[in-house]
């Protein structure tokens, strides 16, 4: 490959990124569901 | 979502092993920042209003936290430590108290509480309990709870057998959300393996594994509550108000319906009622515990290898393996029993059943009680139309105080003996 | 009689994915065809141990008997070809095996609770002829609805449908369970074929690629996202349902808006954790939902609404009832419309509602002809929109239906119009 460094470099940082915002979307979709999801406050007791 | 991909390839990513364990690392680093800046947050802990002042640490959460039990709260220093694992059979309720209801269960006393004060009257004063109950706890919960406590280093166990559910397959848990922390507590005992994978979902230990690394998992649950009340604070301020609906509530209330699909009334009803309801509940749709607890101790199973008795049998094993002391005390229950012949008759071979481990298990740092002195129930008062929940504890507490003290007097008697 | 029985699609998916974390690793080292199948078939079964051992017992069963009249069908197909005059034989073995593979769903839509305690004392009964253990822990859960059985139904009524056309042969009890027990599509759907999930020209299962496993992770964390998160925040418009009487027009309508986001949120984001899990694994589902509340016509909504429910009506009752002939098309139409409608509920609301979509659908395909021949063009963005406002609306008003019994529903009407 004869791709420039400053090209090469673009695209590392690029790479890069993207995948800090995925791992990024990853953390905030799985905590605000798990979070958000309020648990189940009142414990349905059926009977004793 | 589509699109999502779409723009990934526009903007010329592709995806690679590798690019994928970093995008995991790099989430899971966001997790655990995020878990860093979440402050412990307050577990709501059933029955502290209960012992306010008392040297008794509560330390079961709600039935909907998957943490079981306050990890926060610390093991406490020095004196004796009892570790009290019970079921309602150790409230005692007010008269006329409905037996689920927490926000009143100030209202009521606790039977440790009364056997604390008794212990204090024999001259044990340097003692702190460990509460570990919890309305419904069933055989399961109770073996978990047992190990907690031993890895607490309780130095006694007091533990409350049910006769009505002590035998009885059809109901060694209550809800699932224990499973989570069963999972890590279990791991340590080689002979439940098939617990493992039988009983805790596979989301149980996924989120014991996470819950262990990642505060975020672990702390959300104490959250609950704020989450609830900034959900329906989002939703008041951009919706109008429904009338004559209790608003504090996010969803709809559990209908009073559900009794027949309740499993064990299910099991009960089918089993022995022809399917007919109306011989368990008053006019209003509500079950009456006597009536029902009478079914329900018919379904006690005394087949050797149930899985019932393998609760118990682990459990009992567990504390002979530990070497510390313990009390396992079958709960007294109501005279009235008798009314039922059948039922009557299961209890005595419930009772059978347990003197039969109490040959095998009981010495001098195990007591397994199986009958109850009757003056020590003198005063003792069962709530109405039932046979297990109390409204006057009489002598009940004060034998289980002498029980206690007995246990832990005899080294010391044992050194003084020449 | 009312009931309800508490289930958590949410556990089940949760517990899907824990247990991928172990089955994916196992699943891309074993790449035979045969292991792949098998793995995924004890994990749909192993996951419906937590609802209840029953369900998985009962379950095997069905399917199993899924498989013998699967095999039947494609025999006789095969015998009919070299003499033609069983071919009447061969409908009335297949209409038969269709009704029978139908007659538990119609049971539990026709008898709900009776259904549900014949399941629940039946399976917990056989099961212990088979294990001590499992029947133990099946005494432990709880009393169970019967998870999935709509969804498998049409699964398995579409393979056999397939099979009597002729497109497939005799399968191995192995490729019937693969497809019964297909685990992200055992508790919501969607209604898969049995060609999303067999394998490709090169006759092997597709292999996960790093693309397929970002792409399926994106769309299940969005799918919880949606269903823990979004559809959480609208939940409270449920109470409406119970309240209307009350409330004012103004509050019935916002409320019923939001009732419509809610339950399309909801079931969306099932749909989105159920593909992208079994993109994870390789395979590419077909879509079940595509933006539906953005369509411009009736028409263009059931093509984007529970689509694999839509394909299932439109493959199965549609084009055999002659849809595509212009004599026929009303009759298919409204056949195609009341499978959709009483797949939910064998009840007067539905039956209500199937009717209602007909005539909406008819009213459509009318307004299209004389929009045509007058050559009115609705291409203005204004006249988009009014179309899919129009659409909405529409759609909006018939969701009372599924979810309140024809008496309630028509009493919520009354309330919207202020009477």
């Amino acid at each position: 490959m004869t791709d420039a460094p400053e090209k090469n470099q673009y695209d590392l940082a690029k790479t890069l990124t993207i995948e800090v915002f995925l791992g990024f979307s990853f953390a905030l979709l799985s905590g605000m569901a798990y979070f958000g999801s309020g648990f189940d406050l009142e414990f349905i007791y059926q009977g004793f | 979502m589509k699109s999502v991909d779409h723009a990934l390839s526009l903007l010329g990513y592709k995806a690679t092993p590798f690019g994928l364990v970093r995008i995991a690392l790099w989430a899971f680093l966001f997790l655990y920042l995020a878990g860093l800046a979440l402050p412990p947050g307050n577990r709501t802990i059933p029955f502290t209003e209960n012992v306010v002042g008392l040297p008794i640490t509560p330390l079961v959460t709600l039935p909907s936290d998957p943490a079981f039990i306050d990890e926060q709260a610390l093991p406490t220093q020095g004196g004796l430590k009892i570790a009290w694992i019970s079921d309602s059979s150790s409230v005692i309720y007010k008269p006329g108290a409905k037996f689920l209801d927490f926000s009143a269960m100030g209202d009521n006393r606790l039977l440790p509480v009364e056997t604390l004060n008794q212990l204090r009257e024999i001259n044990q004063n340097d003692i702190h309990i460990d509460l570990y109950i919890r309305l419904s706890l069933r055989s399961l919960e109770s073996y978990t709870l047992t190990e907690i406590a031993l890895e607490r280093n309780a130095d006694i166990i007091v533990l409350t057998l049910n006769p009505f559910f002590v035998f009885n397959n059809h109901a060694i848990f209550k809800g699932n959300t224990h499973f989570a922390r069963a999972t890590r507590t279990w791991s340590k005992n080689p002979a439940v393996w098939y617990w493992l994978a039988l009983l805790p979902q596979p989301s149980d230990h996924l989120w014991a594994g996470l819950g262990r690394h990642l505060n975020i998992f672990a702390r959300a649950p104490a959250f609950a509550p704020d989450v609830h009340a900034a959900k329906l604070s989002l939703w008041k301020a951009i919706f109008p108000q429904i009338k004559g609906q209790n608003t504090d509530k996010l969803s709809a209330p559990p209908s009073g319906e559900g009794l027949k699909e309740n499993s064990m009334i299910f099991w009960v009803t089918q089993r022995y009622l022809n399917g007919d309801l109306s011989k368990l509940v008053n006019d209003k749709n509500e079950a009456i515990n006597a009536l029902w607890y009478r079914q329900l101790i018919r379904l006690a199973d005394f087949t050797q290898d149930t899985i019932s008795r393998a609760i118990l049998l682990q459990t009992l094993e567990r504390i002979k393996a530990s070497g510390k002391k313990a009390i396992l005390y079958l709960a007294p229950v109501s005279e009235n029993l008798r009314e039922d012949e059948t039922a009557w008759k299961q209890y005595q071979k419930i009772k059978s059943e347990l003197k039969a481990l109490q040959q095998v298990y009981e010495d001098d740092k195990v007591k397994l009680i199986v009958d109850i002195p009757p003056d020590a129930l003198n005063g003792t008062v069962f709530v109405e139309n039932d046979d297990v929940h109390l409204n006057e504890v009489g002598g009940l507490s004060s034998f289980l105080a002498s029980s206690i003290a007995s246990l832990t007097s005899k080294p010391e008697q044992k050194e003084s003996t020449p | 009689m009312k009931f309800s029985l508490e289930y958590s699609s949410t556990a089940f998916f949760l517990d899907l994915l824990a247990l991928s974390l172990l089955l994916l690793p196992i699943y891309l080292v074993a790449s035979g065809t045969r292991t792949r199948q098998v793995t995924l078939t004890l994990s749909g079964l192993y996951l419906l141990l937590f609802i209840a051992p029953r369900l998985a017992l009962l379950s095997l069963f069905f399917w199993l008997l899924v498989f013998a009249m699967q095999r039947l069908i494609a025999n006789l197909e095969n015998k009919a070809q070299e003499k033609p005059d069983i071919s009447s034989l061969v409908l009335f073995v297949f209409i038969a095996a269709v009704l029978g593979t139908l007659t538990p769903m119609l049971w539990w839509k026709t008898q709900e609770w009776e259904f549900v305690k014949l399941i629940n004392l039946s399976g917990n009964s056989a099961l212990s002829l088979f294990s001590r253990t499992l029947w133990e822990i099946d005494l432990a859960r709880n009393i169970i609805m019967p998870v999935g059985l709509s969804f498998a139904t049409f699964r398995a009524v579409d393979l056999l449908v397939k099979t009597y056309i002729g497109k497939f042969r005799a399968m191995s009890l192995r490729e019937v369970f693969y497809y019964g027990f297909f685990p992200p599509v055992l508790v919501v759907g969607p209604i898969i074929e049995y060609e999303e999930i067999k394998e490709g020209a090169s006759g092997k299962l597709p292999a996960p690629k790093s693309d397929d496993f970002l792409a399926g992770a994106l769309r299940t964390a969005w799918g919880f996202f949606k269903v823990l998160f979004l559809a959480s925040l609208l939940q409270p418009s449920a109470q409406i349902l119970d309240t209307f009487n009350t409330q004012s027009v103004s509050t019935i309508w916002i409320y019923l808006f939001v009732y419509t986001w809610f339950f399309y949120i909801n079931f969306s984001g099932y749909s989105d954790i159920a593909i992208g899990i079994a993109r994870l694994y390789g395979f590419k589902l077909k879509e079940n939902f595509n933006n539906p509340f953005f369509a411009r016509n009736i028409i263009e909504f059931w093509s984007s609404w529970h689509m694999s429910l839509y394909r299932f009506a439109r493959r199965n009752v549609f084009v055999p009832l002659g849809g595509y002939r212009e004599n026929r098309h009303l009759y298919a139409l409204a056949g195609t419309m009341m499978t959709i409608a009483l797949w939910h509920a064998l009840s007067a609301s539905m039956v209500t509602f199937g009717i209602y979509h007909t005539i909406g659908l008819i009213l459509h395909r009318q307004f299209t002809k004389w929009k045509d021949r007058n050559n009115i063009s609705l291409d203005h963005p204004a006249a988009q929109l009014a179309c899919l406002l129009f659409t909405y609306l529409f759609v909006m008003l018939s969701f009372p239906l599924i979810v309140l019994p024809l008496g309630t529903a028509l009493e919520f009407y009354g309330s919207m119009f202020g009477m």
